[in-house]
């Protein structure tokens, strides 16, 4: 009891204190090599998705992103790519909306399905109410990409970048992402395993 | 009489360079030149400000940063806007934006869409989402990096009060 009473009281401080400048928040963030947190979320199909809701997934493409964000905007049609390429592979991608739609309206659940409706996401695409998944991956901007392999241990082996373009697909040059599920998917570490790029910041619930 | 449009013509010329020498800097950049900005060894404290025109909240916190650079109580103080947005909306988009809100800080355009290429030689601790803001001077002796929005002028003028006497 006393145990379970002095880390709720320490995680409080931390929350309360350490809330906004965000290189502490990456110090509680996932790392490659941790274990993925698990999560259970509200997909817009009305269903509760989980890791564990794919009986034969060999490993899954986690995104942070959303409606609103102008780099999520241009990175919809290739997440939906890496979805139709990938999931057949084992790979599939779940997408979740780490945002507060009180915040940004346009990242509301509802707004959610009428943008998947409208682009034809091909993903499962998650509400992250809490933001509690956000801040166990230490999703630090939208889009932010997780790959988390599917075996005992259910090891995230690569954050990060999409590619090196958010302007143009087709003037990729480094598609780190795709980089990483490859070696992944033929047995071999993601090299480089960590990337960064440029988004939008996560809307964090004010209270 | 024939010295007259010669004189004219250096009036006019030294007219024109001193009207360029004030003018606010409004340049695409590199990486490499964002590295020597931020490695400058002078007297000036600059505060780099990574924004974009999309972003809310970047928006938001602009007339702060006009502001503080426009505060004749920080001379030392030197605001730069780098915005992130792509470079072919520079003159069309990005400066008639900041010309519309009073914005007369000088702006750079960062031409990198490589994120990874850059965003950790601003800061390790950054990771890539804006509005990101890094004070900056002495051969980055002074190195203060803040992956947060400012709400208030207050907020922004706390962060470089240290250092506005030198």
């Amino acid at each position: 009891m006393n145990v379970n009473f002095h880390f709720l009281l320490s995680a409080f401080f931390l929350l309360e204190t350490f809330v906004f400048p965000t290189g502490l928040q990456s110090q509680t963030a996932v790392k490659v090599g941790e274990v993925a947190p698990a999560f259970e979320l509200m997909d817009i199909s009305g269903k509760e998705i989980s890791m564990n809701s794919y009986a034969d997934a060999k490993g899954f493409i986690i995104i942070f992103t959303c409606n609103h964000c102008p780099f999520s905007v241009l990175y919809e049609d290739r997440i939906n790519a890496l979805h139709e390429k990938y999931a057949s592979m084992g790979w599939p991608v779940i997408a979740i909306n780490p945002n507060d739609p009180v915040q940004f309206p346009e990242d509301s659940f509802n707004a959610m399905k009428k943008r998947a409706k409208k682009k034809e996401f091909k993903f499962r695409y998650l509400f992250d109410e809490s933001q509690e998944t956000a801040r166990a991956y230490g999703a630090e901007r939208t889009p932010h990409a997780f790959v988390v392999k599917n075996d005992a241990a259910r090891t995230v082996e690569y954050i990060g970048a999409i590619d090196d373009n958010p302007k143009s697909a087709g003037e990729v040059q480094i598609p780190y992402l795709e980089n990483a599920l490859n070696a992944l998917d033929s047995g071999k570490a993601a090299d480089p395993n960590f990337t960064k790029a440029i988004g939008c910041s996560i809307k964090w619930k004010s209270n | 009489m024939k010295t007259w449009p010669k004189t004219v013509a250096i009036a006019a010329f030294l007219l024109c360079f001193i009207l360029v020498s004030q003018a606010q800097k409004r340049n695409i950049i590199t990486v490499a030149e964002l590295e020597t900005l931020m490695n400058s060894n002078n007297d000036t404290v600059y505060v780099l400000n990574f924004w974009a025109t999309w972003c809310k909240p970047c928006v938001a916190e602009l007339p702060h940063f006009e502001k503080l650079n426009q505060d004749p109580a920080t001379p030392r103080i030197k605001v730069i806007l780098v915005t992130i947005d792509f470079s072919d909306i520079f003159e069309s988009k990005v400066l008639p934006f900041l010309k519309k809100r009073g914005i007369r800080s000088d702006v750079l355009l960062l031409d990198e869409v490589d994120g990874n290429k850059w965003i950790d030689k601003v800061s390790p601790e950054w990771g890539g989402a804006i509005p990101a803001t890094l004070v900056v001077a002495n051969g980055r002796k002074i190195n203060d990096f803040y992956g947060q929005a400012f709400e208030t002028y207050e907020d922004l003028f706390q962060i470089v009060k240290p250092y506005i006497y030198n």
